[in-house]
């Protein structure tokens, strides 16, 4: 009796709680299950899903793999659908630990009828069996389980960052130790394919008093298709030096927001993005004529107004005084 | 008398700028926001995949090099995809190809008098090596085709003669006029294979901006990637912000000339009001607030209703525009909008990268305490390029 009981309450709840995932999202790793020999480095997606009429435009996602296992090699955020990234897809190796925050502007609201392709990659990991067995040795083959840690959150596109109701779904690739294989290495092979430059990018020029006490700043953003951005580089080129070629520039490693060394806007400023192949696509901007200088109205005709207003003002009402 | 001069002067100065400050400063109407849910009028069809993705392709043979063929088994399709190539057996004779006639199914049948290569059957030689074949146009050696370029096509419906912007993975890479029809097209070739998200929004002839609708996709490589129903949602503004209850508020915009908009006040219950575009594309509503909750917010939002082929297509829901029922002092900034430049751009998420994971309280949007997840969704979802 008792039994049933909980059977029935069981299927109550689980009822009850089910219904609530009817219109989850998922991220999920593909493929969920693999045989690789040692040696071999195999490619392995982060995807989303999105439930029916739903949006999903930022995702923080945290998966731990056995790193006594399974070496992970590399990580990339190419063809990615986050164009935004707080923090680029991160291997923690000492941890066991990759992990990613970013996001879309609009969201991404699911597969749209007619798409080739399921357009919902995340990131790709590239991993490979850490151990190598010596020849005539004899141990077990090694399995290896990728989870999503228990941080690891969407929002939906509501305006509210309202945080989605989440599912997640893991992976398990097992080690083959018998036959021979050749040491396929599919990242290395990826960047000798990459021949794609990073996306077209503009390179803006802000100052804001909650940034860098209100000095000037770059900012600047592309994504890659192929191998996914390695990093910037950033120059600030003086007039005399634009006839310079372009690797006799000062360059210098580089995130956005980056605080301009020169405050007076006459250098030209140039932003390289570096894909992980290496190729790269350089954008320039001289913001001298251009950039207003501030968010708000052109300051100095503001004043000009208010001067010739107040002297108007004076005269206007001597002369009414006068007649 | 000179400091009276003098004090009227800072007096009439103080309102002259005040009221310049507040009209160059103002906010624009209605925050541009980006859609809470998937349209199911997109479709995407790709000329050069070799799929045919009716009705907006009649063909595609994958190269479609619009090239004559001798037979309808090695037809090829135009490039576009909208119609066959010309081919032995089409019906339709074509001396230039070598054709003596064209029978259509009826080539090669006994009795017709045309051949299966479209040679007239009576002047053919009696049985022995046959007639010579009509020379093959599929393929010329030597010449070279030239893929197709990759290219993006977008087209949908916005406003009479609205400025579309189309922004990629958060860019903007173009704005193009609607028509007087609000029929709107874009196209590019300057774009590489990949998964692309694409962002539309527009501008009506009023000033008020849309919602960005957003579509993510792969373009294929060589082949022209056509993405057909993107029904923007209607602009929508509100005469008053507050008003007392059972006064009137008239709820206006502009969506698709001679469509029908569907106007709904969200209150607790849902209010449905349903009106017709006038030839210009404008639409207008009085809401009674008297069946509405006093001293409360409201919200009103719009879509429009088109058919096409016989079906019924819905746009996406239009933002929603609050307002207030009853007394008190109501105010709403843009929201996302961190270095106040009318935009929501690189530039504010630039800030809030800045200060991601502290308490700060320019980025943190939604006042929890900590700038993290939820606020990158809020500036995500306030997006403007």
């Amino acid at each position: 009796m008792k039994k049933r009981v909980g059977v029935v309450l069981g299927a109550m709840v689980y009822a009850g709680i089910m219904p609530l995932f009817a219109h989850a999202a998922q991220i999920y790793i593909n493929p969920a299950t693999g045989k690789y020999p040692p040696g071999v480095t195999f490619p392995v997606d982060v995807r989303l899903d999105t439930g029916p009429s739903q949006c999903i435009n930022a995702a923080e996602v945290d998966i731990a793999y056995p790193a006594d296992v399974l070496q992970a090699v590399a990580v990339s955020d190419g063809d990615s659908i986050f164009s935004m990234w707080v923090k680029n897809p991160t291997i923690y190796s000492q941890y066991g630990i990759i992990s990613f925050v970013g996001g879309l502007p609009g969201g991404y609201c699911g597969r749209v009828p007619g798409d080739p392709s399921l357009s919902n990659k995340l990131a790709t990991i590239y991993f490979r069996f850490a151990t190598s067995t010596a020849a005539g040795s004899s141990t077990a083959p090694e399995s290896a389980l990728l989870a999503f840690l228990p941080g690891t959150q969407a929002t939906l596109n509501d305006g509210e960052g309202t945080i989605a109701p989440l599912t997640t779904a893991g992976a398990k690739y097992a080690e083959i130790l018998q036959g021979q294989f050749a040491p396929v290495d599919t990242w290395q092979k990826a960047l000798e394919d990459d021949t794609v430059p990073p996306e077209p990018f503009a390179i803006g020029v802000y100052r804001d008093p909650s940034l860098f006490n209100n000095q000037w700043f770059a900012t600047f953003s592309t994504v890659d298709k192929q191998t996914g951005i390695d990093h910037y580089e950033i120059a600030e080129i003086p007039p005399s030096d634009l006839k310079l070629p372009e690797d006799q520039w000062d360059w210098k490693r580089a995130i956005s927001p980056y605080l301009l060394t020169d405050q007076s806007l006459t250098d030209t400023i140039a932003v390289r993005a570096f894909d992980a192949a290496g190729n790269e696509r350089l954008e320039e901007y001289t913001p001298t004529t251009t950039v207003p200088k501030s968010g708000y109205p052109n300051a100095s005709v503001f004043s000009y107004v208010a001067i010739l207003g107040v002297i108007g003002l004076v005269l206007i009402q001597l002369l009414l005084r006068v007649f | 008398m000179i400091r009276r001069v003098f004090l009227r002067t800072i007096i009439i100065f103080s309102v002259a700028a005040a009221a310049a400050a507040l009209f160059l400063f103002a906010s624009p109407a209605a925050p541009v926001r980006a859609q809470s849910y998937a349209t199911t009028t997109v479709t995407i069809s790709v000329c050069g995949d070799g799929i045919v993705q009716a009705p907006t392709e009649v063909c595609d043979t994958g190269t479609n090099t619009g090239q004559y063929s001798t037979s309808s088994a090695n037809r090829q399709c135009m490039p576009g995809c909208r119609a066959w190539a010309p081919y032995c057996g089409d019906g339709i004779l074509q001396p230039q190809y070598g054709e003596q006639c064209d029978a259509g199914a009826m080539n090669g049948v006994a009795g017709s008098g045309c051949s299966a290569t479209c040679q007239i059957t009576s002047l053919a030689p009696l049985p022995g090596p046959g007639p010579a074949p009509a020379p093959s146009f599929g393929y010329s050696p030597g010449s070279y085709t030239a893929p197709n370029p990759t290219t993006v096509i977008i087209q949908g419906q916005a406003y009479p003669g609205a400025s579309v912007n189309i922004l990629q993975d958060g860019q903007t890479i173009g704005v193009v006029q609607a028509d007087s029809n609000a029929n709107f097209y874009f196209s590019t070739t300057n774009i590489s294979p990949g998964v692309y998200t694409f962002g539309i929004w527009a501008q009506d002839a009023t000033g008020l901006k849309s919602i960005a609708l957003t579509t993510t996709f792969t373009v294929t490589a060589d082949a022209a990637t056509t993405i057909s129903g993107e029904l923007l949602p209607p602009t929508i503004s509100i005469d008053k912000r507050q008003v007392a209850k059972g006064g009137t508020v008239t709820v206006s915009g502009e969506s698709v000339p001679s469509s029908t908009i569907e106007v709904h006040v969200h209150s607790g219950g849902n209010i449905i009001v349903t009106t017709t575009t006038n030839s210009m594309g404008g639409w207008a509503v009085p809401v009674d607030t008297s069946v509405l909750q006093n001293d409360a917010y409201h919200t009103v939002d719009a879509d429009f209703i088109t058919t096409e082929n016989g079906a019924l297509l819905r746009s996406t829901i239009s933002q929603a525009v609050p307002f207030y029922v009853g007394s008190g002092t109501p105010s709403k900034k843009l929201l996302a909008d961190l270095n106040g430049d009318g935009k929501v751009n690189l530039a504010d998420f630039s800030i809030l990268l800045y200060y991601w994971g502290t308490s700060n309280p320019t980025a943190d949007l939604n006042g929890d305490g900590i700038v993290d997840l939820p606020d990158l969704s809020i500036l995500l979802y306030y997006w403007t390029g």
